[in-house]
């Protein structure tokens, strides 16, 4: 009797626990069945596609886009090697920002693919409101593509989340630019002319990037005539204040076509720590990686340039360049003038067209992202307007709209004997209106001359097939299906 | 004295009556010279023995009867009930001992006046006689009785040796002796097989009684094996058994150390040894190329269990199941092995206390060599210029810089470290404690670090009845560690000690007149005085862990366990950074909390039988087990403080929108079924054989399932009639064992998709949640799993004297839980799939000897192996895998067919390129003279990724741990060296330094001073002139950065004295000692520690300036009271 109790509570012992205790249990994450169902998951899938939209910028618009071209320089600091590499066209596949970028933009791409694949099984959210969401969702994939575009040429198209393509080609580049400019043109008729939040997408700004796409594709009436759409909108206007476009307090002003957003708290707009130069007097965080223009550059403004005024707060001026400081050991520094040793090349001009945040927190500033505005509008017009009729007064009209601005002399139409000799000056304004925005490689490959300036400034390392970056070797790795960029074999 | 005298009176023989009666009548003289008598040879003493199917337990009582000699044997050995016949008339005592040791395989040796009988290993019969040589010497005439502590019955057949004589004597049937020695510091050892060895100093006393211990160590010891015990010589697999007197000594704050180069095939290694930096230990090798390669670690039955909050101190001995049919038992969490502990238990007896403690002093020996300031301003001035740019520095100023600073020297410090340990224990019969208190501080060599350590332990026993037995274990540590930045980060995110190496040396540790420590803005590194300053971190954690189980002994034989364990841990760290710090300042102060609680739970029932049946015996285990693991974590941070006094202890006195949250909760489960069966033939025929069953809540619901097998079988070769007339080997023995382990190192939800919110975004211009998909899931996905075959051979020579064990092993590891990287276009980085096969083969040796015996003792214990680790098949969508970022390098490792896992992959260099070399037609049209010659492998005229070859690999090629032990009179001194040998890692100090994100960053010395340039051709190293167009992406990994990682080092030597205290009365022993580690080392290898792995406890091997070394002088004692 005393065994067969012994027995009995082993026995029960082994059935202790039940069917269920195996099961899986979730606590930290959403099952996307029910998730994506709600409006609640489908606006949250749509914000995280917003943030992963937000370029890399100091590795899109300054190694990509701004070393690799004549106007800016990069010394010291954690970015100095990378900055060498670029700016001396020395990149290889396995560089990883290619990796990087590369990887984000997809990770985007999936996002708005998860939206637009399961945004139609969602029942409780208005038409109106599906199709807006939808059209966002279709801008900030076009947006990406485009970017990819730009800086890969032709890439695989991936167009829904549902069935994972492991071996996904590149596209041709006629399918790419159809896919861009039908996406483009959705986004046009669907989008809100008021988005209900800023910092969301709009139609101006599926217009704009639109017209950038038309201009960079030098289908210039085209260009012309979707950038004709944007100022027929009536709600953009140049910001008269120009030193002040980019500042925190003058947030969402009318000239602002589409940002990203940012917040001192983070996610924030880190550049202005590149921008002090060496011993600069602020509390602030100073990174070791100088972001510079070259003094030729600044040279070339006008001296009535409002873009080009000095910065220096403790006289009371806020302009875009930090030109002279008193740096904390007290030494006055000329960035214009003192002698530069080769070797140390700090002494360089600053770029603080984006206003410091005087709230700074750490590293992180709370200026907006900018990536279209009013002005890149009306110049980009006047080039499209130029390459269709060449000189012509709607095109310098436009321009001195800016040039207005900027109060300097405006331009004549009688100044321009030639298609020619007014796009090579369209070049220099766009310049001078948007340096450091990451607009100047572009810029150069539409004129022709990426590779030819860069020769002209020693860097005999550049060819041909440097317009385009190379697929990151990674991507390789993984997809036999995808081939290299010509040139990078 | 006298007792004794009046027995050997009683049991004097008619043979000797004549000295009987002299005996009786010159007592008083015999008394000191009571072994005269016995001074015959057993030639010349004779017996007259008639036997007729009697006892030998007989025959030695009428011998004892008939002379004056005592029978001395283990009654565990030898069979008293083993029956003989035969018929002899009056012959010699000798004569009929070898009749009798023909008949019963038995031995007999006699010394003085004890016969003592053993089983016979050796090939011939024996019967030996050592008569007394202290015959008419002088001396104090010593009686006492030896009892055993297991049973307090009186051990026959014990030695009883005066140490550095050949003075000695054997224990009689009761266990009593006596001897003569020659003075009061004679020291007495007692031993006897299967008891540990003890020493006893004479001093004043005449009588000395002892208790011996049964000693773990010997050949017939007890091992823990899985869910039970088995004795040593039954194995059938491959397990090591480390006992806490072979751990390595020093001053070990985990375990883990405990065991290094102990047990070969066991490596162990540091990824950082900072005070409680982690310890990472892989049993042969690696199987895994992407999960986890854990090794599973069950202290007291519990799996899991947190070797780092317990105790060295209380370790009584450590067993490594290396081979899966010794590990197929603990099923899915096996595949790298299992590490059992077994903490000491209290011991029958009155209470015993003792205390055990050091004080260590430590540095550290050698410094990385960096450029000091003169040299650092000459190397960028000369590289400038010849760069094309001019003077950087003149002349004068750096003359006035000097040297500089080192930066070493003045972040580095001698520390201290002291542990204390005070042990109780005891018990009756009914129960027995031990019960143990221990305090470790750890001062680091980098200033600012340490830990303080706080260890409480209680083991205890209950017998009730004898049926009836009951086991609390319970542990509670509490851990303090202050903690300076570390780490493989880049920029102003870099570590203290990566800091102070690339930091500017030009600059000091002094403030400046805003109260800051100066940088160079140029070079993006911090101050190092300012990571140290400036973030303080101070992590604790209190980990309880306590199993209770209870065993019933239902019927004879069969047994029923319980077993319920539970681990509790709560971890909390606290990080500030103030103004000092330049972020900390950017953001005016920050403090994190980060605070995780584990807890975890066991239940587990089992059923044992065993039973003998003539020659078979078998032993039968049966059980269930039930495990969750739960995991919860929260985490808060706020910035922008009003005062930095309150440090993280008012999170809400900083601003509100610096807010950051987190939490999360994971939970996963194991339930599974076990079942074991152990058969032996005539003792000598042994076969095992296992099977479990798990289940995991990983898994989906068409896999949860999984079942290991195990088999595996022993020949104790030795045992054999054929061995039996040699006398070479006292053992022999084969073993045999093949078994399957499985993997579930899986995340949680892998095999279902999830959206996880995250990649917040700021519209309308505040911060709004997202979400995002989390991963490609694959509810297909099974258990890794790993087939082991292996072989062993255990041996040991003329009896014992040499002894080992050889292994040789083959584990293939298939169905790899693999993240197949995919193209990123899928929007992910990886799926986790199954496909791929790891082979680990290796050999294992062990051997230990007794080279010398006597006044002089000397030991060696040698532990060797070599190892070999293959991909043997590889997907056929990912035929190379090419993997791993450090630093500002990428894609370091590559995993692919034919290559040992996680292989270093890069470039090969072929020199320097020269003036006159025709560099334009060369695969590096761009490259100058000075700059590092690409090796173009495939010949194709360009230097591409396709160049890249494979530059070693981060296993050892070769192991091994030899270990010597001097003993000589009262003094013990140990010697352990260790090494590896054949390895790699990827020094990411050397890309830094060869390859520099900014050239303003201080560089190794020799990297530099030893540059090419024109007036330099023969250098080893580059020029460094435009360095960043041979230094791009997957450049800086090269035949350079990956370096032979191999050392050898003079581990730890250690000196102590045995003291004879036994005069001042309460105190039983003391042991002083004093002891040096980490001495010597050698390596080829650039950086503090070759054995570091900032990579941590992974498959890959990476270092960055990792914590160093302590060099440790100590000096410590065990006092028992």
């Amino acid at each position: 009797m005393k065994y067969l109790k012994s027995y009995l509570i082993v026995i029960m012992l082994l059935f202790f626990g039940c069917e269920d205790f195996l099961d899986e249990q979730v606590f930290t994450e959403y099952d996307p069945e029910t998730f994506l169902n709600t409006e609640a998951g489908i606006n949250a899938v749509l914000t995280a596609t917003y943030r992963q939209s937000r370029p890399n910028y100091r590795e899109t618009w300054f190694s990509f886009a701004g070393w690799t071209t004549d106007l800016q320089l990069e010394r010291g600091g954690g970015y100095a090697a990378p900055a060498a590499t670029f700016a001396e066209f020395q990149w290889q596949p396995s560089n990883s920002f290619f990796r990087n970028n590369w990887r984000e933009i997809y990770e985007a791409i999936r996002n708005a693919n998860a939206l637009l694949d399961n945004i139609d099984n969602v029942t409780s959210i208005s038409a109106e409101k599906v199709k807006a969401l939808k059209a966002e969702a279709i801008f900030l994939r076009a947006f990406n593509y485009y970017v990819l575009y730009d800086f890969f040429g032709p890439v695989p198209l991936i167009t829904s989340a549902e069935e994972l393509n492991f071996e996904p080609t590149k596209v041709t580049d006629e399918v790419m630019r159809t896919f861009l400019e039908t996406e483009l043109t959705i986004a046009v008729d669907n989008l809100p002319v008021n988005p209900e939040l800023s910092g969301k997408a709009s139609k101006g700004a599926a217009l704009s990037l639109l017209g950038r796409y038309y201009l960079n594709t030098k289908q210039w009436q085209k260009c012309a005539d979707i950038l004709e759409d944007v100022i027929d909108l009536n709600i953009y206007s140049l910001f008269t204040d120009v030193e002040g476009l980019f500042s925190v307090e003058n947030e969402g002003n009318s000239e602002l076509i589409f940002v990203f957003e940012s917040l001192n708290t983070g996610p924030g707009w880190n550049y202005t720590p590149h921008a002090y130069p060496v011993g600069y007097q602020t509390g602030q965080v100073n990174y070791g990686a100088q972001f510079q223009l070259w003094r030729t550059f600044v040279n070339s403004f006008h001296p009535s340039d409002r873009r080009a005024t000095e910065y220096d707060p403790g006289n009371g001026k806020y302009g875009w360049i930090i030109k002279s400081y008193v740096d904390k050991s007290g030494n006055a520094i000329d960035l214009l003038n003192d002698e530069i040793i080769v070797g140390i090349e700090k002494k360089y001009p600053r770029s603080v067209k984006f206003t410091p945040d005087p709230n700074a927190l750490a590293q992180n500033h709370g200026n907006d992202m900018p990536i279209i505005r009013y002005a890149e509008v009306l110049v980009s017009r006047a080039e499209a307007l130029n390459e269709v009729n060449g000189p012509n007064q709607i095109s310098i009209d436009l321009l001195n709209e800016i040039r207005e601005r900027a109060e300097v002399p405006p331009y004549q139409l009688a100044d321009f004997p030639t298609k020619e000799s007014l796009r090579d000056q369209i070049l220099v304004e766009r310049g001078w209106e948007f340096y450091t925005e990451g607009l100047r490689r572009q810029d150069l490959i539409r004129h022709g001359i990426f590779i030819s300036s860069a020769l002209d400034r020693g860097k005999t390392l550049a060819q041909p097939h440097h317009v385009l970056f190379p697929i990151p070797q990674e991507e390789l790795d993984a997809n036999p299906a995808l081939t290299q960029n010509d040139g990078y074999n | 004295m006298r007792l004794k005298v009046l027995r050997q009176i009683v049991t004097m023989s008619k043979f000797a009556f004549y000295a009987l009666l002299l005996q009786c009548i010159f007592a008083g003289i015999l008394l000191a010279d009571d072994v005269r008598s016995q001074t015959s040879s057993i030639e010349d003493i004779y017996v007259t023995v008639k036997l007729e199917d009697t006892t030998l337990k007989d025959v030695f009582s009428d011998l004892e009867k008939q002379t004056d000699f005592n029978f001395s044997y283990n009654q565990g050995i030898i069979d008293l009930n083993e029956k003989v016949s035969t018929t002899k008339g009056e012959e010699s005592l000798g004569n009929f001992l070898r009749h009798l040791a023909k008949e019963t395989k038995l031995n007999f040796k006699r010394i003085d006046d004890n016969i003592y009988v053993s089983k016979r290993k050796m090939l011939q019969s024996s019967v030996t006689e050592k008569i007394n040589s202290t015959y008419g010497m002088q001396g104090l005439a010593i009686t006492g009785k030896v009892t055993s502590s297991e049973d307090s019955e009186g051990m026959p057949g014990v030695n009883v040796i005066v140490k550095g004589t050949s003075q000695g004597t054997v224990t009689d049937v009761e266990g009593n002796y006596s001897l003569e020695v020659p003075s009061e510091e004679s020291i007495l050892a007692f031993s006897s097989v299967g008891f540990t060895k003890e020493e006893v100093i004479v001093g004043t006393r005449t009588i000395i009684d002892l208790v011996l211990t049964p000693d773990l160590t010997a050949l017939e010891e007890i091992v823990v094996i899985g869910y039970g015990t088995q004795k040593k010589s039954d194995l059938t697999g491959a397990i090591v058994k480390v006992n806490s007197k072979d751990f390595v000594k020093g001053a070990n704050t985990s375990a883990l150390q405990l065991l290094n180069g102990k047990a070969s095939g066991v490596q162990i290694s540091q990824s950082s040894s900072a005070p409680g930096g982690e310890i990472d230990i892989k049993i042969r090798g690696s199987n895994s190329i992407n999960s986890s390669n854990n090794v599973l670690i069950v202290i007291d039955g519990l799996p899991g269990g947190s070797v780092t909050a317990l105790s060295p101190d209380d370790i009584e001995s450590m067993e490594v199941l290396k081979d899966a049919s010794a590990s197929a038992i603990y099923g899915s969490r096996a595949a790298n092995g299992v590490l059992l502990i077994t903490t000491k238990r209290g011991k029958k007896g009155q209470m015993d206390i003792s205390y055990n403690g050091y004080v260590g002093f430590q540095d550290v020996k050698d410094q990385v060599r960096m450029l000091n300031g003169s040299e650092y301003l000459t190397v960028l001035n000369e590289i400038n210029v010849e760069s094309g740019g001019g003077i950087l520095y003149p002349p004068d100023y750096i003359a006035q810089v000097g040297d500089g600073y080192n930066w070493q020297d003045i972040i580095f410090q001698n520390s201290i470290i002291q542990n204390h340990q005070v042990s109780f224990q005891g018990g009756s019969d009914k129960s027995q404690y031990y019960v143990s208190l221990n305090y470790l501080d750890n001062e680091g060599v980098i200033m600012n670090s340490g830990q303080k350590k706080y260890n409480a332990r209680i083991n205890y026993r209950i017998q009730p009845s004898d049926k009836f037995s009951f086991n609390i274990n319970m542990n509670v540590n509490r851990s303090l560690t202050e903690i300076v930045k570390g780490g493989r980060g880049t920029n102003e995110g870099v570590g203290v000690l990566s800091a102070a190496l690339l930091f500017d040396p030009t600059i000091g540790p002094e403030k400046n007149s805003e109260g800051y420590f100066d940088v160079n803005p140029l070079v993006a590194i911090e101050n190092p005085m300012a990571l140290l300053e400036g973030i303080s971190r101070l992590d604790v954690q209190t980990t309880v862990y306590s199993t209770v189980s209870a065993d019933y002994e239902i019927l004879k034989g069969f047994k029923a366990t319980i077993r319920l364990g539970t681990e509790l841990s709560n971890y909390r760290s606290d990080i500030y950074e103030n103004d000092l710090f330049q972020i900390g300042r950017g953001v005016n102060g920050r403090g994190t909390v980060n605070s995780i609680e584990n807890t975890y739970w066991l239940a587990e029932y089992l059923l044992s039988y065993g039973f003998t049946k003539g020659d078979h015996e078998f032993k039968v285990l049966g059980g269930i087990t039930y495990e969750n693991f739960e995991t919860r974590n929260q985490y808060s941070q706020a910035s922008d403080f009003l005062s930095h006094v309150t440090l993280t202890n008012l999170l809400q006195s900083g601003n509100s929108d610096t807010y950051v949250l987190r939490s999360s909760k994971f939970i996963n489960r194991l339930s599974s079924q076990l079942g074991r069966i152990n058969y032996s033939y005539k003792g000598k025929y042994l076969v095992t054989a296992s099977i479990r069953s798990d289940g995991t809540s990983k898994f989906s619901e068409i896999n949860k399932y999984a079942y290991f097998p195990s088999g595996s079988v022993g020949w104790k070769i030795a045992s054999e009639p054929f061995m039996q007339n040699q006398g070479l080997f006292s053992e022999l023995k084969l073993r045999v064992g093949y078994g399957e382990l499985g993997n579930q190192g899986i995340n949680n939800f892998e095999t279902i998709q999830t959206f996880r919110a995250g990649s917040d975004a700021v519209l309308g211009g505040s911060l709004v949640t997202g979400a995002i998909p989390a991963r490609i899931p694959n509810e297909d996905l099974v258990w890794e799993t790993t087939k082991e075959f292996n072989i062993g051979l255990d041996f040991g020579i003329l009896d014992h004297r040499f002894s080992g064990t050889i292994e040789y092993y083959v584990r293939n590891t298939h169905d790899q839980l693999f993240q197949k990287p995919v193209p990123f276009t899928t929007g992910f980085t990886n799926v986790r799939v199954n496909f791929g096969q790891v082979r680990n083969r290796g050999f294992e040796f062990a051997f230990r000897s007794n080279n010398l015996t006597g006044k002089l003792e000397w030991d060696t214990d040698l532990t060797l192996s070599f190892h070999d680790n293959e991909v043997v098949e590889l997907p056929e969508f990912a035929q190379q895998v090419i993997f791993g970022g450090f630093g500002f390098s990428g894609n370091y490792l590559v995993v692919q067919e034919g290559s040992p896992m996680s292989s270093f992959y890069g470039y090969q260099m072929d020199g320097i390129w020269q003036v006159e070399d025709d560099i334009a037609n060369s695969p590096q049209p761009n490259a100058l003279p000075g700059h590092p010659i690409f090796h173009d492998t495939n010949g194709d005229g360009k230097i591409t990724a396709d160049d890249k070859i494979i530059l070693g690999d981060p296993f050892p090629d070769m192991m091994f741990g030899f270990n010597n032990r001097f003993s000589y009179d009262r003094f013990n001194l140990d010697i352990y060296f260790l090494g590896i040998q054949g390895v790699e890692t990827f020094n990411n100090l050397v890309a830094e330094s060869l390859y520099p994100i900014n050239k303003e960053r201080n560089h190794i010395a020799q990297n530099y001073l030893d540059r090419w340039t024109v007036d330099n051709p023969g250098a080893e190293f580059p020029s460094g002139v435009n360095y960043t167009s041979y230094s791009d992406g997957e450049n800086k990994v090269n035949s350079f950065t990956i370096q032979d990682a191999s050392y050898i080092r003079l581990k730890n030597v250690t000196l102590s004295y045995d003291f004879s205290l036994e005069k001042i009365g309460v105190f039983k022993a003391l042991n002083l000692y004093v002891s040096g580690e980490n001495m010597w080392t050698m390596s080829d290898y650039d950086g503090f520690d070759p054995d570091g792995n900032s990579d941590g406890n992974g498959t890959s091997r990476a270092t960055f300036s990792d914590y160093p070394l302590a060099r440790t002088f100590r000096i410590g004692g065990k006092l028992t009271f």
